[in-house]
């Protein structure tokens, strides 16, 4: 995020970004810090941590050891841990603090891997990046690691890359899987939401991935690169939409080449806030369904590389006060705590879309999913 | 707590009710302050979030640093941080809280010089470099004494005393109900004041015109030394108790300290039957209900133990990370004369494995509660603003009431915003 920042909360970081990405795994997971950066994942940038049972801890770093540079009293608690809690994998993932003295989190890694024989992943994460590094990060290791090449392909096989609950409700996340269902397209690996280390090991069975936010972009050139699967960059949202979308997946399928949607660059009214991929394809759900263009406000960074008009890169609370405010927009789609960037004088209509990055468990209103038609559904109720 | 009957350094598991104030609430809590913090953007957000909970959001702002200011140092942005933090604030602050986190204590920065520069080019705000720094936990300052320091540190010595007491440490002012305050104002005290009961930064400064200062938890003692040798206000400390003997003993205290070789002016006698009275009715109507006692809810786990166990409880469990000073004595009379008593680490990372769940127990904490699945729970944090007599009675009115209802844990737990 930019510099000064007076009235928005900051966003999820990357070290929560990688816990969130191994969340479902039978793995023992250190964030090395002091405490905060745990309470940060922990407390608020995971929706699933009550009740369950993920095995993802703080090391408890402390300043003498900092000093010292003591990694040994950390590696001999991770190999307590492990001893007891009998983990398929093992996770280190930085934090500030390593960042500062040079903490090897890999070369650390390498070392539990060797005396453990289970095997350990480290992160360079720093707490100055956002969540889908993290992720991508996650995603990525796991897949260079574990993904085995296959002996045949599924041809109606899908995965999806970047579906985090920092970026999707459950309901979200459910209806995207239902709209694969429906239309016979057979789920192979979710990263990162019911993630197993089965669909890590077989994600180059499918046929297509497709990318449903900034996280899954990497993984999914990745992908590409080393297997030949193509990508397919949207979400489904709205009616119409989706069926276009449905084209274009049985297009990438046919054609084995990767697909990024886009509308023409026109002059827009609404102003969509949010993760780059979730904005276009509201985007292109706002054309396709109701014949209304849309500037993409994205407030995690952009992806140059990707085709597209209208895509504004708002990296900092200043640039997207200023945009929110400057008179352009009549209609703004984005998380709820954006709305205290709105001056009095400013007259826009604002639709509520929680990302759980931005306001976690204080967005005061429900997840929403815009999946397929209900993104029509929520623009009537809001409307 | 392994075999040997001591305390395991593993890692830290964190449940969702694990947490408290966090050094934003703390420093909240001196009126007109304003917080800006120096970090990276991860470092600020569960204190931000935590702030929005809590309505204090509009006295907080973040300075962003990256990896290059690190390597650079920050020295000169703090001041130019400030400078345009300044220009976008209505209102000026009468005090502002530069924080900084863990990774600074590592590079260098020179707090006292940023701090001096900070005053002199804006005079009408004092500024205190305070420190987010978990990474100093088991040190002579961690972030909570450090903050409560530098919170008293904006307290001017005033050229007279006056008839008033403070309480210094606890984070909620003693309830208005406990015998302290009849006590206290028999004794001639005019008020025992409280941070929380200023709005006003000038009208907060009679706190520095109290005759003595209160120390009832013990991340204020360091506060109330500074005070002692800055301000010349005596203090004593006092630790929250629920020991009926205890308690009598530090009402003597009290009055020992305030009028030496005087006879007491408040005969406790009544509140002490009171609360004996409160005892019998809770154990006749708990029976023999299993307890599992939580340092969240208390701050000294094992001396409620011996209380509870003095009095016909039955305590199946104490959640305690560490043992505190303060809780050593009760510690080693526990393990001695209650070996039947599981004494679990919260933070363990065996805790994950949720292998001792006791629901028909009765939990005095969330945390506990959490790890234990107990249906009855008493939703006490940090003894907030129990004491005396008073502290007895209420604890057991609270234990009856958990008694009878159970409790939805979760709303509970999101409600109280709590922040590692």
């Amino acid at each position: 995020m930019g510099k000064l920042c007076v009235k928005l909360p900051p966003f999820s970081p990357d070290y929560s970004g990688v816990c969130s990405a191994i969340f479902d795994l039978n793995c023992v997971a250190v964030i090395h810090d002091a405490s905060g950066c745990t309470g940060n994942y922990t407390g608020y940038d995971e929706p699933r941590w009550y009740g369950s049972k993920t095995a993802i801890f703080c090391s408890g770093l402390r300043e003498i050891d900092a000093i010292l540079g003591d990694d040994e009293k950390m590696i001999q608690k991770v190999l307590d841990a492990a001893e007891s809690l009998h983990p398929e994998l093992i996770v280190l993932i930085g934090s500030p603090v390593p960042m500062v003295i040079g903490t090897d989190m890999k070369g650390i890694a390498a070392d539990i891997e060797a005396r453990t024989g289970i095997p350990c992943l480290g992160f360079d994460t720093t707490g100055t990046r956002y969540y889908s590094d993290g992720i991508a990060q996650a995603c990525l290791a796991l897949m260079e690691r574990f993904t085995q090449t296959p002996e045949r392909k599924i041809p109606n096989g899908v995965n999806l890359l970047g579906l985090t609950p920092l970026d999707f409700g459950s309901g979200a996340a459910s209806d995207l899987k239902a709209a694969l269902a429906q239309n016979s397209l057979e789920l192979v690996s979710s990263f990162c939401d019911g993630l197993t280390m089965e669909a890590v090991q077989k994600a180059a069975q499918a046929s297509l991935n497709l990318v449903v936010s900034q996280s899954g972009l990497r993984p999914a050139r990745y992908l590409e690169k080393r297997f030949g699967i193509p990508f397919l960059v949207q979400i489904p949202i709205g009616k119409s939409a989706q069926e276009k979308w449905l084209e274009a997946v049985h297009s990438c399928l046919n054609g084995q080449k990767s697909l990024v949607p886009h509308t023409a660059g026109e002059d827009a009214e609404i102003l969509v806030l949010g993760d780059e991929i979730l904005c276009r394809s509201l985007q292109l759900g706002l054309k396709a369904d109701f014949g209304l263009a849309a500037d993409c406000g994205c407030l995690f960074g952009t992806e140059p590389e990707l085709p597209g008009a209208n895509i504004l890169n708002l990296e900092d609370e200043q640039k997207i006060e200023e945009t929110v405010n400057c008179g352009k927009y009549r209609q703004i789609i984005g998380d709820p705590m954006l709305r205290m960037l709105i001056h009095p004088e400013t007259e826009v209509d604002f639709f509520d879309l929680p990302s759980y990055c931005i306001s976690s468990k204080m967005s005061g209103t429900p997840p929403v999913s815009c999946i397929g038609e209900r993104f029509n559904a929520f623009l009537a109720k809001t409307r | 707590m392994n075999r040997c009957g001591c305390f395991e350094s593993t890692l830290h598991y964190a449940t969702p009710a694990h947490g408290g104030w966090g050094v934003v609430r703390m420093g909240m809590l001196a009126p007109e302050s304003y917080q800006l913090f120096i970090c990276p953007f991860a470092c600020g957000r569960h204190g931000a979030l935590g702030a929005l909970k809590q309505g204090l959001k509009d006295r907080i702002s973040y300075y962003y640093v990256d990896q290059s200011d690190i390597i650079n140092g920050y020295d000169d942005l703090i001041l130019n941080a400030v400078e345009e933090l300044l220009r976008a604030l209505k209102k000026r602050p009468r005090a502002m809280f530069v924080f900084v986190s863990c990774l600074d204590d590592l590079i260098g920065t020179d707090c006292d010089a940023v701090e001096a520069e900070l005053e002199l080019r804006h005079p009408d705000i004092q500024f205190r470099m305070a420190h987010m720094n978990p990474i100093t936990l088991g040190s002579d300052e961690p972030p909570p004494i450090g903050i409560q320091k530098r919170i008293y540190s904006l307290l001017s010595k005033q050229p007279e005393r006056d008839g008033g007491v403070n309480s210094i440490g606890n984070l909620v002012a003693v309830d208005p109900a406990c015998e302290l305050h009849k006590m206290l104002e028999q004794e001639g005290v005019s008020t025992l004041r409280h941070v929380s009961q200023y709005q006003d930064f000038d009208k907060w400064q009679e706190m520095a015109r109290s005759s003595a200062n209160l120390v009832l938890m013990p991340p204020g003692m360091k506060a109330a030394k500074e005070m002692e040798a800055r301000c010349k206000i005596p203090f004593r400390f006092f630790p929250v108790s629920y020991d009926l003997d205890a308690v009598a003993g530090q009402y003597r205290g009290i009055h020992e300290f305030l009028r030496p070789n005087t006879a007491p002016a408040y005969d406790v006698e009544a509140d002490r039957q009171a609360a004996e009275r409160a005892v019998a009715h809770a154990v006749k109507k708990l029976g023999g209900l299993s307890l599992i006692l939580d340092s969240s809810a208390v701050v000294r786990p094992f001396s409620l133990a011996k209380a509870l166990d003095k009095y016909g409880f039955t305590v199946h469990r104490i959640f305690a990370q560490e043992v505190i000073p303060s809780d050593r004595e009760a510690f080693e009379w526990v393990t001695e004369h209650m070996p039947k008593v599981e004494i679990l680490q919260p933070e363990h990372n065996d805790i994950v494995k949720f292998d001792r769940r006791f629901p028909g127990s009765l939990s005095i904490g969330v945390n506990a509660a959490y790890i234990s699945g107990s249906e009855h729970v008493v939703d006490l944090f940090a003894d907030e603003g129990l004491f005396g007599y008073y502290g007895i009675r209420r604890l057991m009115e609270l234990m009856e009431e958990a008694a009878e209802t159970a409790i939805d844990l979760r709303a509970l737990i999101e409600d109280y915003g709590l922040v590692v």
